[in-house]
């Protein structure tokens, strides 16, 4: 999510999305290393953990997008999210080579409904976070990036084993969630 | 058209711009992604408007402009649609995709009413599109094309109008791939894909079967060293003459089978006509009684016009047709489903149909008031030469058109709900005793011997006569009881005396 020219805002708009050519597959890629690499690290730690984890054929990963609010008077500023993208994996095991093929077409069957789901979603454009002014700018844009500033996210992941199924289980879930806010 | 502007930068002239960048960079992408790799790699050049940089390839530029020359004003009034195809190196021909870039001027965002805030969901809308061409089957196919790989290519054409999907297949998809709402309207990117890729045996006669492609459909022009295949076509052909579908279903006169929903209406309709002309009939079941009410109607009213033909269903013999069409004498060649084509038997003349007569046991006779005789068991010919003495018309213009089955899957049950209450209803016992004319057999319950010359039996005579044969049965009552021990006794005295033997000799 790149943010567009604004008076108030010097930084440029650069371009981020590249077409490149690898040996026969044309991938869309950023134009960031520094995201990029962000990006892959914590999704090979998902992937480790889904791996290392005994008896946990499920997890999801998390991409919020969050906003920070100022401090009022003796209270710290706290983080809203405004958007949150959740993927929810579950591991298959599968045995032999003709079980794989047919996974795997019917896996890009899934992917593509997914992907366009997401398109569907984005091109609501329901809800953008308005362009702060300069100063205000670190609460919504993450300037950590040296050639790019996309909105404030954070990515969490976390392995779900079988779906709870007590009451108190997810009503604790909440509190957990409203407290770490 | 005209939106609150603000600053000069959001000028109409300015988003007028913006748009047609915009439509020409949805074709850059979804072009791009369906051609050959090759092609793409030998670009040096990147553009990087939207804050996507792509490769490039001055030729497909010329191509995609030329394409757009016709648009005056952007956003564009019509859709403009993108429509790939592979081509094997045999030359057969399949449909994959058909992209839609179309703009709705009834829906409104008011809030995205300055060009900045257009640029920027115009360029999620791009890297959406960028996403989308990219997970369709197509992509993949399109990585593979060229000698090298399947020995395919796949081609595109560029035109103006409303998408063509029925050339996808069974089973294709249609999804949004993108949308710009603005404050001038909303603007849609749209694709329809195929979901059966296989390529058989049958796809060109079927692809071409149903529509007529002219020999310069794929217009190539003279652009040297493009190695794809490009058709470049700026006056879109339809790729499939307009489809008559009739208006509704009993209207239709090309019926896969005679539905009974349709049967009732006809038969209520054709009740009442046969009522005043006080003709007879008899029938055995509901359904029957209708299919030989219909078939047997053509051939009394010789006389019916054609306007008042037309409001009725014509006999159709069917595949599973109990009735064989006629076998006609014709110096035209047959034509395969002939009994399905209504009009193409019409185009023929007169002819007087000869043949063996098919007739079946049940047949009903029937009365006609015209001919004032009776008639039994109407020959078949005689039924088909009076259906076929009809209007003309064009054979080349006809279609074989093929209604929805009885039971079909359908939003409205009204066959089912026909059929059922036919079915569960029982035959109406006054009708056969109605108002049958003197001519006619006739019965009744007082057990007399059928009369030719019996009067007619009303409903209330036909009550009372049952009642008279209930009280008959009470008054003997006791003498059948008599009759029944007598037989009860016979029995067991004659077996105590023989020893078991048989009763009957």
């Amino acid at each position: 999510m790149n943010k567009s020219d604004d008076a108030n805002c010097q930084h440029l708009t650069r371009p981020y999305c590249n077409l490149l050519s690898d040996s026969d597959r044309w991938t869309v890629k950023l134009k960031s290393p520094e995201l990029e690499t962000y990006l892959r690290r914590e999704v090979a730690l998902f992937r480790d953990m889904l791996r290392s984890s005994e008896g946990q054929n499920s997890g999801q990963i998390t991409l919020e997008f969050y906003r920070k609010n100022k401090g009022r008077w003796l209270f710290p500023g706290e983080n809203s999210p405004w958007e949150v993208w959740t993927i929810k994996l579950d591991v298959v095991n599968l045995q032999s080579e003709n079980d794989r093929a047919d996974f795997k077409s019917k896996l890009s069957e899934q992917l593509t409904e997914k992907v366009f789901s997401i398109i569907d979603i984005i091109n609501r454009h329901e809800y953008l976070p308005r362009v702060p002014t300069r100063d205000e700018e670190v609460t919504v844009f993450d300037t950590s990036f040296m050639d790019f500033q996309p909105y404030l996210f954070k990515i969490y992941h976390q392995a779900t084993g079988p779906s709870p199924t007590s009451v108190g289980t997810t009503m604790r879930k909440f509190l957990r969630g409203s407290l770490a806010l | 058209m005209a939106a609150s502007v603000s600053t000069s930068e959001d000028s109409i002239e300015n988003i007028e711009r913006l748009f047609k960048t915009f439509t020409f960079r949805c074709l850059q992408v979804i072009v791009y992604s369906r051609i050959e790799a090759n092609i793409l790699r030998s670009n040096r050049e990147f553009n990087e408007m939207f804050n996507v940089s792509i490769p490039d390839n001055p030729a497909i530029e010329d191509s995609l402009k030329k394409s757009l020359k016709d648009v005056k004003n952007f956003p564009p009034k019509g859709p403009i649609c993108v429509e790939v195809a592979l081509v094997t190196s045999e030359g057969d021909h399949m449909f994959l995709e058909t992209w839609d870039l179309s703009f709705n001027r009834s829906s409104l965002d008011m809030s995205a009413n300055r060009t900045m805030h257009i640029f920027t969901r115009m360029g999620v809308t791009i890297k959406s599109l960028l996403s989308a061409t990219r997970v369709l089957p197509a992509y993949k196919l399109a990585r593979n094309q060229g000698e090298k790989g399947g020995g395919y290519t796949l081609t595109h054409r560029v035109y103006m109008g409303k998408p063509q999907t029925h050339m996808l297949g069974e089973g294709f998809k249609t999804v949004r791939a993108g949308a710009v709402p603005t404050a001038l309207g909303l603007m849609t990117a749209t694709v329809s894909y195929r979901t059966k890729l296989l390529l058989s045996a049958d796809m060109p006669a079927s692809a071409t079967a149903a529509i007529e492609v002219k020999e310069n459909y794929f217009k190539e022009e003279a652009d040297a060293g493009i190695p794809h295949r490009s058709p470049k076509i700026s006056n879109p052909l339809p790729c499939s003459p307009p489809i008559r579908s009739p208006v509704a279903r009993s209207e239709s006169p090309y019926c896969f089978a005679v539905s009974p929903s349709s049967l009732e209406r006809e038969d209520k309709v054709m009740r009442a006509r046969a009522e005043a002309e006080s003709s007879a009939w008899e029938t055995s079941s509901k359904l029957e009684y209708s299919l030989e009410f219909l078939k047997e109607y053509f051939a009394i009213s010789q006389n019916i016009s054609l306007l008042q033909m037309d409001e009725l269903p014509e006999p159709v013999f069917g595949a599973f047709s109990r009735q064989q069409p006629a076998k006609r004498l014709s110096a035209e060649p047959e034509v395969p489903f002939e009994g399905l084509m209504r009009k193409s038997f019409l185009m023929r003349p007169e002819q007087r149909v000869s043949g063996e007569q098919t007739q079946q046991g049940d047949m009903k006779k029937m009365t006609s008031k015209e001919e004032g005789e009776e008639k039994e068991n109407i020959p078949r010919e005689q039924v088909t030469k009076n259906v076929f003495e009809m209007r003309q018309a064009n054979f080349e213009e006809e279609f074989v058109m093929i209604d929805k089955p009885p039971f079909a899957e359908e939003d409205d049950p009204a066959d089912v709900k026909a059929f059922l209450s036919a079915m569960m209803r029982a035959p109406k016992l006054y009708d056969n005793c109605g108002e049958i004319g003197s001519e006619n057999e006739t019965f009744s319950l007082v057990g007399k011997t059928k009369s030719a010359q019996s009067a007619t039996v009303s409903v209330g005579q036909y009550l009372s006569d049952v009642e008279e044969l209930v009280n008959r049965l009470e008054e003997e009552m006791p003498v059948l009881d008599e009759f029944c021990n007598s037989v009860i006794n016979m029995d067991s005295r004659e077996e105590d005396e023989d020893g078991g033997g048989f009763l009957f000799s």
